[in-house]
């Protein structure tokens, strides 16, 4: 029971790491409709958007969508790709507290470009999977700036996770692809939009 | 944060700045007493920092509940300070218990375990630890004992205590045990075979309606989320609207204390807050109650310095923030492959295993008597997320691609999985402590709370030893893949003891009444006051242990004028 609690993906962010969301963030996240009549509910519950590119540009996008398939990999059930865990992955990065760890992506994707057209002459993500593989194993013994490639890898698993098998609201796990994997069944009351708009 | 989460919940019972009795923290140590406070007449403001949920807040959706700033706030705006033994520093969520009216208790999966009488006599019992400053609880357990019956009625606690040989209180819980499934049965004998005494874990789920309260509707869903139909018996739902009931106490939340004002004398005077908008305000009161977490309540002394307390409230001997304990935690599972005829007709669908036995309570023969814990059996959660992330990332291992798909599909489509968790004695060291870091500031512009967690050696082979039982029940029962998740570590959300009990005043923080032996108008009610930690979750002693406390300031009011 416990162990499951308050593994915030952030839960322990060494002092150096320089956090990018501002201490306000907690009234940045406040939907303007909550102001309204005591006790109602925000009225602005969509889905978070499918708007790409909110945290990443489109080089950033493709490599971690690459790299997003690699850790959940289509075989007979559906992967990363197929359950849109990218959009999850880029509206939580253009968000306090994960965008936070937007520098260490960018960091990462330099990384993984520079590398792949180094070696292969190509961006990381049409690399085949096998040289994807082998970089990505790479990036865990990688320094990153101050921060390690570990930790980037570590947060992207997390997420990607996230992003697979967390509730369709926040844009990912598409079509509840995720879930069907597992034949889970998620229980009700589910949210009607994510936490940022709840409040 | 919406509107309805910072609205004030009862009466204005202030008269011109002025209340009886402020009560810091809303959760397992301050609602108790606000509610017997209350029901005494004595007018009572309970502060709480978190906001004020209801049920409608309650839903399944893993990531915000139980991954983001929910019930802990984000280590970007309010984080404490790990200090490891290496000294490398993290920020972290760690030492969080729940930020919300209710607390912890919220969130919490309901275990309601009792001390036993020897663990309020530890150090008589053992002797002197090396490294350890162990130390008897100054009540006896005739003391505490009668208030475990009143709080499991206050909030309704299911279970057969009766099953337990090694508990003594003799009085039946006040709802019977929860359904079970039929991994209980699997256990009983498998532990009856071993020389073990298994019996259903007491919890604070109604299984039948109770006080206006309907009875579990089965999710599963208890520990890390919010009660959607209230069956849980969190303070939230058993006893905060009694208190608000009475017509003497009225809740505040997103409200931080951040300081005890006293007089020359040493008496408390006042306590200061920020409320949601970040505006300040001084209450004025006869007496103050601290519960706002063991971590929490510390920093909060620490930062009381006054020239009666010039070290921070109670602090003249050093001992606040000392003798930190985060309970020992360890963990385990087996698998059963699902067509495996022993478990093919077990209905998942009647949940709870709850199932706990308590024969290494205490291990070891006389000289060498070893303090030893809990154990419990469980099923595992039903979180996808964390069931997947405990797959892929554990123990420093690294899982993905077709790996992790294979794994996940193993457990979650082709078997069948029982936990247990091991719940441990830890021993009070001085070196685990408390104390304002001097460089880290939260939102509000105020030193957050470092902690370092140093543990006793002996923690660590205690730990393994109740983890090595675990296993071999699940190998009694015939469980495949026998692995120990956890062997031996803390549980961050158990904490006690950085202001001790004690009869001691050079020793300790509060007396035999956890009233600060120097300010004798403060009380401090949470986890903070227990010298040693137990061998059970201490969420059922803190609240029972408040009652007592509560009677105690209502019997000293007139003398300490607290009441008129």
């Amino acid at each position: 029971m416990h162990r499951r609690r308050f593994i915030l993906v952030l839960a322990s962010a060494p002092l150096a790491a320089k956090l990018a969301c501002k201490p306000s963030g907690r009234g940045k996240r406040r939907n303007k409709s909550d102001t309204g009549p005591l006790g109602q509910r925000a009225t602005d519950c969509r889905v978070a958007s499918r708007q790409r590119g909110k945290a990443l540009n489109p080089r950033q996008w493709r490599t971690y969508r690459a790299a997003c398939e690699r850790i959940i990999p289509a075989d007979r059930d559906p992967g990363a790709t197929d359950a849109d865990v990218i959009s999850f992955l880029d509206e939580q990065l253009s968000r306090p507290p994960i965008a936070a760890f937007l520098p260490l992506f960018a960091a990462g994707d330099r990384w993984l470009n520079l590398t792949a057209m180094r070696r292969f002459r190509r961006p990381f993500f049409s690399l085949p999977p096998q040289q994807q593989d082998a970089m990505l194993s790479e990036l865990l013994q990688t320094r990153l700036g101050d921060q390690s490639g570990a930790r980037l890898f570590d947060t992207l698993l997390g997420l990607t996770l996230e992003g697979f098998f967390g509730d369709p609201i926040y844009g990912g796990n598409r079509d509840e692809r995720g879930w069907q994997m597992l034949k889970h069944l998620p229980r009700i009351p589910r949210p009607a939009c994510p936490r940022w708009a709840r409040g | 944060m919406l509107e309805r989460h910072g609205r004030p919940l009862g009466n204005d019972v202030a008269r011109a700045g002025t209340v009886d009795v402020v009560v810091i923290g809303s959760g397992a140590g301050g609602a108790p007493v606000a509610l017997s406070l209350a029901r005494a007449g004595l007018r009572v403001v309970v502060l709480e920092k978190g906001p004020a949920y209801t049920r409608e807040d309650f839903i399944y959706d893993e990531i915000g509940i139980c991954r983001r700033d929910f019930f802990v706030p984000s280590p970007s705006e309010e984080p404490h300070i790990l200090q490891r033994s290496n000294g490398q520093r993290e920020k972290t969520t760690h030492g969080w218990t729940a930020n919300c009216v209710g607390g912890a208790t919220v969130h919490f999966s309901g275990f309601t375990y009792r001390l036993q009488p020897s663990d309020l006599k530890l150090r008589t019992l053992l002797g002197p630890v090396a490294g350890s400053i162990l130390s008897d609880w100054p009540i006896a357990w005739r003391e505490l004992a009668p208030y475990y019956t009143r709080i499991e009625r206050e909030l309704g606690v299911s279970g057969d205590a009766a099953k337990n040989p090694f508990d003594v209180v003799a009085e039946k819980l006040p709802l019977p045990p929860l359904l079970e499934n039929g991994f209980a049965t699997l256990i009983d004998q498998a532990c009856t075979k071993l020389g073990w005494h298994a019996y259903p874990t007491a919890r604070a789920i109604l299984s039948q309606p109770y006080r206006g309260r309907s009875s579990c509707a089965y999710t599963r869903f208890c520990g890390s989320y919010g009660c959607t139909t209230g069956a849980k018996s969190s303070v939230l739902e058993a006893l905060l609207p009694q208190a608000i009931k009475t017509g003497n106490c009225q809740i505040r939340p997103l409200s931080m204390a951040y300081e005890i004002d006293s007089d020359d004398s040493g008496r408390a005077q006042a306590v200061h807050y920020i409320d949601r908008a970040g505006a300040r305000h001084r209450l004025a009161c006869r007496a103050v109650v601290v519960a706002c977490s063991t971590v929490e309540s510390a920093r909060l002394l620490l930062l009381s310095k006054s020239k009666a307390h010039p070290e921070g409230l109670g602090n003249q001997e050093g001992w606040v923030g000392r003798g930190l304990m985060f309970l020992g935690f360890g963990a385990g599972e087996g698998e059963f492959a699902r067509d495996d005829p022993r478990i093919r007709k077990i209905d998942f669908n009647a949940p709870f295993v709850n199932r706990s036995f308590q024969d290494l309570y205490l291990i070891g023969k006389r000289s060498r008597k070893r303090k030893g814990g809990t154990l419990s059996f469980l099923l595992p959660h039903g979180n996808p997320i964390h069931a997947a992330e405990q797959l892929a990332l554990h123990r420093g291992k690294r899982l993905w691609g077709s790996a992790l798909k294979d794994a996940l599909r193993q457990r979650f489509l082709q078997t069948r999985q029982l936990e247990f968790e091991v719940f441990s004695e830890t021993l009070p060291v001085a070196a685990s402590q408390v104390t304002l870091d001097d460089q880290v500031k939260d939102r509000f512009g105020l030193p957050v709370a470092r902690f370092t967690d140093q543990r006793h050696p002996l923690d660590r082979t205690t730990n393994l030893a109740l983890v090595k039982a675990g296993l071999r029940v699940l190998e009694e029962m015939g469980a495949q893949r026998l692995q120990a998740t956890h062997r031996a570590e803390s549980t961050y959300w158990l904490q006690a003891g950085t202001c001790r009990f004690g009869a001691d005043r050079r020793t300790s923080v509060l007396d035999r009444d956890c009233r600060v032996h120097t300010a004798p108008n403060v009380f401090v009610t949470d986890g903070a006051f227990m010298p040693t930690s137990g061998g059970v979750p201490n969420t059922l002693t803190i609240q029972a242990n408040a009652l007592r406390v509560a009677d105690r300031i209502i019997a000293l009011g007139k003398a300490l004028s607290i009441t008129g």
